[in-house]
């Protein structure tokens, strides 16, 4: 049955293959024109907007406009990248948003397999809403928490010194930073970002499981033959598309739990911008900074999509 | 065939015309009550000036048709709308000015942002309608106030919102003192004293005392600086030059005398992480014995305070240092930090003015930022007190709220109603260190960063902190930071320039 | 179905770790819950975790005096129906069209909508275009600019992607058009992509306050959160008023509860939507079912 359908397929492709343009539009219309929207909408509200990228260009002054602001090349690119602290705050931005990647990326795929593993209908169901309310909580709240959980006399210091640690400001050591702000990250989003993953393996075939059974495959096997191979799809697409965010090392939890002994291994490029730039309302150097990201972004996408073709998985183009 | 290709092109026009109409008329549906609204009014009330001033300013609630709105809308003659933010104000006046919305008045805050305001064009010079109509801002501002204001050119294009008066009040329990015998600590040395007598006797019954405490990092040690007559948060005057305050050597006494707090547990040692809430939480379990306050929250914590009816506290002078040195730093330029500007498009220059002049007067002033007297406040009792309660009434919510912008222009100096008892006003006045040369510290820092050494502030924070903190050698590492801020940070040019910033703007 | 001893153990361990898990996220949610029903002096200074101190709804009777509050709440609810709905639409109809084998120009299309996840032109101007249209101040800022999200786009056409060629194959066999395989093979299909991209898409617009902030003056248009961001403004943040001693709320301890309490009205109603969206993606759809 699988070859007939496979046969029948590569005709049809070979046929659609010989159209000619218009003959091709003519016979698939109806898609053109449902999509019609989405194309115009991209054009009018992002592709219009475009031109503002002139700003990271200008020393842009509202009231002048796009055109009659003073231009000043890459001086704006300049500012950054020859700033003293540029090395630190890139190395930065890098290690923590890789460590984010390295452990944040797999956490929602472990917790919903975890999650898919329990059969009462009911207990599943409220670890899973329970699971994502944090993510419902600013980093304000969340910040003010973590900030009183830490403190001289908060719950983990009389934790530590049951065995016998002095009562440490934690938040203050610049060697434990960096794992608390992707331990908080993960802990806040884990459970939103089941929420895809949750609905992949709800779309997979019930059919396999079937098959495997028959196989003698216990659970653990299906899952390893059955559902991670059926969800690999979204797993890679959501997996290049979190690398093009490498330099979004997360600006609002950085910033609310930084403090003057944390600066040095904590100060991101997004913190950097908004001290020295935004907070003057320095658009020009926030909209280069924003450029130098994108293509940064742009880059990393292009070379991870470029393994996963190659590596013969699905891939975004 | 033909037709089928049409037909497609036909689709495609059609969604695109849709999806374009349907903005355009949602906007009307929507949008078409307003001018409905505004006629019927500007009908039923007559003797008005058509068409409405727009005034953008930072504010928290602003319900529509509120008494105080009303109530300015009825004295000026005109109709008053308001565009306020509680978030990205800066961002959001720019999208205003982009797109050519400009509101009549507009409120900076800071002066960076006045600053660039000015340079690219936005407000019209305010002598002559100052001259016609300003009697009132006039009075309430000193001609030096005035020149300080001026733009490079001579000409005055802002206003500014408020005279700066010493906001930080060092707040000390005088209930605790009397117990102990002791009398206000006159200098840095007898304040230590006190602080360790507080720690010695459980004064509050809890066993937890925190003589000295702090919050939102150095900032709010600034009478420690002052009393060693060093600022490391501003460009100060030294020499009759502009100097970097980071980087002066008299700094580090301050720096010893707080490790010598730090280390002795007379000090919050959660300085750095404590906040504004955290900080009302330990002022109010009474786990603090003294601490630095702003005028500014004193009376929105007052009730915060005083749960134990026991509690006296008082805004103490602040200590003398070895030199005989006292005072705060100033956290903001003698003219304040907010500026009021009328745009150059304004189509009506004159009403602008006149509702500046409006909220200028002392009474208007009063009445929009308190309300009613024997209605919604009262001073009989020699303070200011609410009538009612704030949580209760809406409208008194409502009074609060919009105050700050209508308000804001103009503030009264010296305000009546501070709740608590100032010792120190007759026989000692507090000096503001510094006062008049803070007001350098935006501009030129803004300047700078245009060009070289951006972000050498975090390795001042980080460096004093450290001292404070840790045990090196506090000499050592001062000389160390301000190697660092010269020589990775460019401070030389940076002192450079801001000396050239300072004769354009204020040697005359 | 048996199971073997290795697997009782680990459902054993599964249970209880989750449990411990669903502990540890459920602390926050219920300390800000406990913290919003405290009263205000007695929770100074107290570590609230677990219970109440005290009892007090004044914090909730602050939030829900404010007038502007229900017109804000329907103004959100407007926005998040008709946002959602066209986001949907438009969302799967793309995914359709960039998961369709052979589509001519779809690696060209892939890159069109990829490239704006990427680069974008700034606030400004979006907020001219926005203008231009006729749109500020009127809800419909609000929807028509996030009309559909790339991301989702790309997440939804992996989901169809993975649904056999065969069954729409079949359909078109049998002389179905396009717009009947979309919506009577493939949405059937989509359903739990669907929910969970309209559940994120909801809760993106439900918490959007910045697109609000930016394209609304009116208070009477506001939506839920940039209100709720200001009745907090009053209670606590002074800092914006540095020069502005006129703070005699003289509730300081309040500021804290209110705060905590609108971050309970602000998500309660957009928490509870997800348990009625579960049923489509907690069981698995049966695709053997629609293809027999």
């Amino acid at each position: 049955m699988k070859t007939i359908t496979s046969t029948k397929q590569s005709r049809l492709t070979i046929k659609v293959q010989s159209l000619s343009t218009w003959a091709y539009l003519k016979k698939e219309w109806l898609v053109y024109t449902m999509i019609s929207p989405v194309i115009l909408y991209y054009f009018i509200f992002h592709y219009i907007p475009m031109f503002g990228i002139v700003v990271a260009f200008q020393n842009y002054m509202p009231l002048r406009g796009f055109w009659n602001s003073p231009w000043v090349g890459f001086g704006n690119f300049q500012l950054l990248f020859h700033s003293a602290d540029f090395w630190r705050i890139l190395k930065n931005t890098f290690l923590i948003s890789i460590y984010r990647l390295f452990f944040g990326f797999p956490a929602p795929i472990l917790l919903a397999l975890l999650i898919n593993e329990v059969r009462n209908l009911r207990y599943k169901k409220i670890v899973q809403t329970i699971s994502y309310l944090p993510h419902f909580l600013s980093w304000v709240i969340v910040g003010g928490l973590i900030t009183t959980m830490l403190s001289l006399n908060g719950p983990v210091n009389s934790l530590t010194s049951l065995f016998g640690v002095e009562p440490t400001q934690w938040i203050l050591e610049p060697s434990l930073f960096r794992s608390m702000l992707v331990g908080s990250g993960i802990w806040k989003e884990i459970g939103w970002g089941t929420l895809i993953y949750l609905a992949a393996i709800s779309g997979v075939d019930s059919d396999l499981y079937e098959a495997a059974v028959i196989d003698g495959a216990g659970r653990l096997r299906q899952v390893w033959h059955v559902t991670l191979p059926s969800i690999r799809g979204t797993i890679i697409i959501l997996f290049i598309l979190s690398v093009g965010g490498i330099l979004d090392a997360g600006f609002e939890q950085v910033f609310l739990l930084q403090t003057p002994m944390t600066v040095g291994v904590s100060e991101i490029i997004d913190t950097y911008v908004y001290k020295v730039g935004l907070q003057r309302a320095n658009f020009s150097f926030a909209s280069a900074i924003g450029i130098f990201k994108s293509l940064v972004g742009m880059c990393m996408i292009i070379f991870v999509n470029y393994l996963a073709k190659k590596a013969g998985q699905d891939s975004m183009w | 065939m033909y037709k089928k290709q049409l037909m497609f092109v036909m689709a495609i026009i059609l969604m695109a015309l849709s999806l374009a109409g349907c903005g355009g008329n949602d906007q009307n549906k929507v949008s078409s009550p307003t001018p409905s609204e505004s006629e019927s009014k500007s009908n039923s009330e007559g003797n008005k000036t058509e068409g409405e001033l727009v005034i953008y300013g930072p504010n928290r609630v602003l319900p529509p048709d509120n008494m105080t709105e009303l109530f300015l809308e009825e004295q000026l003659g005109m109709k008053l709308r308001f565009i306020t933010v509680t978030a990205e104000y800066d961002t959001k006046l720019n999208l205003l000015i982009s797109s050519g919305d400009i509101p009549d008045i507009i409120v900076d805050v800071g002066l960076a942002s006045r600053n660039r305001n000015i340079s690219q064009g936005l407000y019209m010079d305010l002598e002559e309608l100052l001259n016609k109509y300003g009697d009132n801002i006039k009075a309430a501002r000193s001609e030096e106030i005035f020149d300080q204001l001026r733009w490079t050119d001579g000409k005055l294009y802002t206003v500014n919102g408020v005279n700066n008066t010493g906001y930080a009040m060092l707040m000390i329990r005088k209930n605790w003192l009397d117990k102990l015998g002791l009398d206000v600590p006159k200098t840095l040395d007898e304040f230590t004293d006190v602080l360790k007598a507080f720690k010695q006797n459980n004064l509050n019954g809890t066993g937890e005392v925190i003589p000295f405490g702090g919050y939102n990092g150095l900032i709010n040690f600034d009478f420690v600086f002052a009393a060693y007559g060093a600022d490391p948060f501003h460009w100060i005057i030294k020499d009759n030059k502009v100097v970097q305050g980071a980087v002066q050597p008299e700094l580090k006494e301050a720096i010893k005398y707080l490790r010598n707090l730090y280390k002795e547990d007379l000090m919050d040692k959660e300085y750095l992480t404590n906040d504004r809430t955290k900080a009302t939480e330990k002022a109010g379990t009474e786990i603090w014995g003294a601490w630095v306050d702003q005028l500014w929250y004193v009376n929105d914590t007052f009730s915060a305070y005083h749960q134990n009816p026991e509690t006296k506290l008082i805004n103490m002078v602040p200590p003398k240092g070895p030199d005989g040195l006292n005072g705060y730093l100033a956290v903001s330029p003698p003219f304040g930090n907010f500026f009021t500007g009328i745009s150059a498009t304004s189509k009506y220059p004159e009403m602008a003015m006149k509702y500046l002049n409006l909220i200028a007067d002392p009474d208007i002033n009063l009445r929009i930022r308190a309300g009613v007297e024997g209605e919604h406040y009262s001073l009989e009792k020699g303070h200011y007190e609410v009538l009612g309660d704030y949580l209760k009434d809406n409208n008194l919510l409502i009074q609060q709220g919009i105050t700050a912008t209508m308000g804001m222009p103009f503030l009264p100096f010296d305000p009546p109603y501070i709740m608590y008892p100032r010792e120190h006003d007759e026989d000692h006045p507090v000096k503001l260190q510094y006062n008049r040369f803070a007001a350098f510290y935006e501009p030129v820092q803004k300047i700078v960063d245009g060009q070289i050494g951006m972000g050498w502030e975090d390795v001042r924070d980080e460096a004093l902190n450290k001292m404070i903190m840790e045990d090196g050698d506090i000499d050592a590492e001062f000389d160390k930071m301000v190697k660092t801020i010269y020589d990775k940070y460019r401070m030389e040019e940076q002192e450079k320039l801001a000396n050239e910033y300072y004769d354009m703007m204020y040697r005359k | 179905m048996k199971m073997t001893q290795a697997e009782k153990i680990f459902h054993k361990f599964n249970h209880v770790f989750l449990f411990l898990f669903s502990f540890l996220m459920l602390f926050p949610v219920w300390h800000v819950l406990m913290y919003s029903l405290s009263d205000a002096r007695q929770a100074m200074g107290v570590n609230v975790f677990f219970w109440p101190q005290g009892f007090s709804l004044t914090a909730y009777e602050i939030v829900f005096r404010n007038p502007m509050i229900w017109s804000a709440y329907g103004n959100t609810v407007f926005v998040v129906v008709i946002a959602t709905a066209i986001n949907l639409l438009l969302t799967f109809v793309m995914a359709y069209a960039l998961a369709k084998d052979g589509l001519r120009g779809k690696t060209f299309l892939t890159f069109f909508i990829f490239f704006t996840m990427i680069f974008s032109g700034g606030l400004i101007p979006s907020y001219l275009v926005v203008k231009s249209l006729g749109l500020i101040n009127t809800l419909f800022a609000l929807i028509l600019p996030t009309a559909v999200n790339a991301f989702y786009i790309f997440i939804v056409r992996t989901f169809i992607k993975a649904i056999p060629v065969a069954l729409s194959e079949s359909a078109r066999i049998d002389g179905a058009n396009e717009v009947i395989i979309l919506f009577r093979i493939i949405l059937p299909l989509s359903i739990p992509a669907m929910a969970v991209i309209g559940l994120m898409y909801g809760v993106g617009h439900w918490n959007n306050w910045i697109l609000a902030l930016y394209y609304i003056n009116d208070l009477d248009k506001m939506t839920l959160q940039p209100i709720l961001r200001q009745i907090l403004f009053v209670m606590s943040s002074v800092e914006f008023y540095q020069h502005d001693p006129d703070m005699a709320l003289g509730h300081a301890q309040m500021s804290e509860i209110v705060k905590m309490a609108s971050v309970i009205v602000a998500t309660l109603p957009i928490v509870m939507i997800y348990p009625f969206l579960q049923k489509y993606f907690v069981k698995g759809i049966m695709i053997g079912a629609v293809k027999g």
